[in-house]
């Protein structure tokens, strides 16, 4: 019993110097702001994950230009996907690859993700112009 | 069609040498001229006497208006040429008529090119069905005939960076092809489908998986960490070994993405049952502290089981490569003083002479481009080191000489400056480009070489004002053929490397020349279409060559 006190202690204790921990590295920000800094220190997997929840924004805010409803932006992002139109038109692995080479550029880093996003589709040959509904 | 009597002695000597071929029948069937890639053809009627009085015979120009580099090395058979175009239109002309007969324009879905449109050509089998590769990573299945689809595979997902550039190879009733895309994240392969119904016989992974995969393989015990070699050879790789292992828990999935593109159609020995494959650059190109470990098998050579597709050996010749001196340039097999022997030339600008059955080095040439500070890390200043980022030899088929054992090789000198950390800002540019940089004011040339094979010395060399792409062809009468940025296509003597003939096709003659014999008279052909990747004049013409008619008739 008395090593289970001490256990849960323990646990609470570890629990929170490893939030500390957690929120000294990671506070809150506006996505904004994330840059090759952040980049750098994400996982491959992470990036991986990264890459998919942008391309997932992009694609739907490129639907939701062109439909009045949630069925609108389904059927819009389904046929975008379909006719090869949407601004970002890769796999995630292709964008991670990509990315990692831009930030790899010390110059490159302080620059956001978003702006690396942009940048990588146009040297894919989709400059942002071409893809304006 | 009217065979001479000389044609039926062509095809013993074929068998004894080796390689499957069509040259007894005159014909041109694979990209590399036989099984063996040799790019050495039997055919004798253009010799070193005569070759000076050679002239253009036809053109055949294919009219399309979007132009990439044109690299293709047209196949002929049955008096039919097929020849494919940067953006995957395949043609077929009959050589009787002149006239096109049919062609089929692939409609491209997604497409990635890193270095620029380009197809290198078709596969035949049977004379009955055509089969390219194209930009979108399908493989077409085409009627011979008539141009029409017989079938349509998806080999990759273009979406996720998968192309395929190189021309198909035939082993049986196999259809085997590769994909390109080590710069964005693939993890590549070599696939062999069925040649009638287009059904997958198998596929091998470039890159090796972990064990607990179900794609792991044997070869690669420690998958694509390999050995952890510090050295390529005898040159130390400056590698820091200690934290590559460090961090090889955090990018424990980078083999996943790990690039292993395929961009050449590879050499097949039938007595070995053996596929022999040249394996490029891993992904990312420059980041090598995301990808730790020898990334095997990248900048390999693979001999791949034709039947199972299980991997036989490998030989890395840059592991962990940083400087994307990748293997490119598609092997090549010959018999060298009774040893079966595997060649690639490299971007690292030495040949390798492989032993076919073990994979061991049985030697590496002298190199055939000047070589400096090899294997120094990129640095925040930049660090010269040659040969710089394009080899070496690029893509550029070789070809060989077996009398001779001699290999011909089409060869790059840009002095480069290897950068890291800083680079100028270019929208738009993919930043390889700019982490490789010509170093202004250095003097960049090509150099075509023609290497001994039993000694690993250079035999001779020819200095042209270009860097070289394209590649080479070798004949049985002592000429070999190549070409260059400016235009020129010239005729060597394979012994002494004299200039013997040249021709100015107007636009870079940048893909490897084929030869083939049509109604008696032996041709030279070859696509000038220029290169995108190194700013040659473009164009889309196939020129063949020949000797003047009278000439033929006093023959």
């Amino acid at each position: 019993m008395a090593i289970k006190q001490w256990g849960w202690a323990l646990l609470l204790v570890a629990g929170a110097v490893t939030g500390a921990a957690w929120s000294r590295q990671a506070p809150p920000r506006h996505w904004l702001g994330v840059n090759g800094a952040d980049w750098r220190r994400m996982d491959p997997d992470v990036r991986l994950a990264y890459v998919e929840g942008f391309l997932a924004g992009a694609a739907l805010g490129q639907a939701a230009a062109t439909a009045s409803d949630s069925t609108g932006v389904r059927t819009a992002i389904e046929k975008l996907h379909r006719d090869g139109g949407l601004r970002f038109a890769f796999g995630a692995n292709v964008y991670s690859s990509r990315i990692s080479d831009f930030y790899w550029w010390k110059n490159h880093v302080p620059l956001p993700t978003w702006h690396a996003f942009l940048e990588v589709n146009t040297a894919l040959g989709r400059p942002i112009s071409d893809t304006l509904p | 069609m009217r065979i001479s009597s000389r044609w039926w002695v062509a095809p013993v000597l074929v068998a004894v040498a080796g390689p499957a071929a069509a040259q007894g029948t005159g014909d041109w069937t694979t990209y590399g001229g036989n099984d063996w890639n040799q790019r050495y053809s039997t055919l004798k009627s253009i010799t070193p006497a005569n070759v000076s009085q050679m002239v253009p015979r036809k053109i055949f120009q294919t009219g399309i208006s979007k132009l990439g580099s044109f690299e293709n090395t047209p196949i002929v058979q049955n008096g039919v040429m097929y020849v494919t175009t940067p953006y995957n239109t395949a043609m077929a002309y009959d050589l009787k008529t002149n006239k096109e007969l049919w062609r089929y324009e692939h409609k491209l879905g997604t497409t990635i090119t890193c270095c620029g449109p380009n197809n290198r050509g078709v596969a035949i089998h049977g004379g009955t069905h055509v089969y390219m590769g194209t930009l979108d990573a399908h493989l077409v299945a085409l009627d011979a005939k008539t141009g029409k689809v017989v079938w349509d595979k998806e080999v990759g997902d273009p979406a996720f960076g998968y192309s395929i550039t190189h021309a198909p190879l035939i082993i049986g009733d196999n259809v085997i092809v590769g994909v390109s895309g080590g710069e964005y994240g693939i993890r590549g392969h070599v696939t062999a489908y069925n040649a009638v119904s287009g059904d997958q016989v198998w596929r091998w992974y470039s890159i090796p998986a972990p064990k607990g995969d179900p794609t792991y393989d044997e070869k690669a015990p420690n998958g694509w960490w390999g050995t952890w070699a510090a050295k390529a050879e005898a040159h130390d790789l400056h590698r820091d070994i200690a934290k590559e292992k460090a961090d090889s828990a955090k990018y424990a999935e980078s083999w996943k993405v790990g690039g292993g593109g395929v961009w050449m159609t590879p050499a097949y020995d039938k007595a070995l049952n053996s596929i022999f494959v040249a394996v490029g650059n891993p992904s990312p190109d420059l980041d090598g502290a995301s990808r730790p470990g020898d990334n095997l098998y990248t900048d390999a050579v693979v001999a791949i089981d034709a039947t199972t597709g299980k991997t036989k050996w490998y030989y890395q010749t840059v592991p962990h490569d940083v400087w994307d001196l990748d293997a490119v340039s598609p092997p090549v097999v010959i018999n060298l003083g009774g040893k079966k022997a595997v060649v690639h030339a490299g971007k690292t600008a030495w040949v390798y002479v492989l032993d076919a059955e073990t994979g061991k080095l049985i030697r590496k040439t002298d190199n055939f481009t000047p070589q400096e500070n090899m294997f120094a890390l990129p640095s925040e200043k930049g660090t010269r080191m040659l040969p710089g980022a394009n080899g070496g030899a690029e893509w550029s088929p070789i070809a060989v000489d077996p009398t001779l054992g001699y290999a011909f090789v089409a060869g790059l000198h840009q002095p480069m400056n290897y950068i890291t950390h800083s680079a100028p800002y270019e929208k738009g540019k993919l930043w390889l480009g700019s982490a490789f940089v010509a170093i202004p004011g250095e003097e960049q040339y090509g150099l075509y070489s023609a290497v001994n094979l039993k000694t690993g010395k250079i035999a001779w060399q020819n200095k042209v004002p270009q860097p070289m792409m394209g590649g080479a062809l070798a004949t049985a009468t002592g000429l070999t053929f190549t070409g260059e940025g400016n235009g020129n296509f010239n005729a060597y003597n394979s012994r002494t490397g004299k200039l013997l003939w040249q021709f100015n096709g107007g636009a870079g003659c940048n893909s490897a020349p084929m030869t083939f014999m049509h109604g008696g008279e032996q041709f030279i052909a070859v696509a000038c279409g220029g290169n995108f990747q190194l700013s040659y004049p473009l164009g889309d013409a196939v020129l063949v060559f020949g000797l003047p008619k009278r000439a033929v008739a006093q023959r």
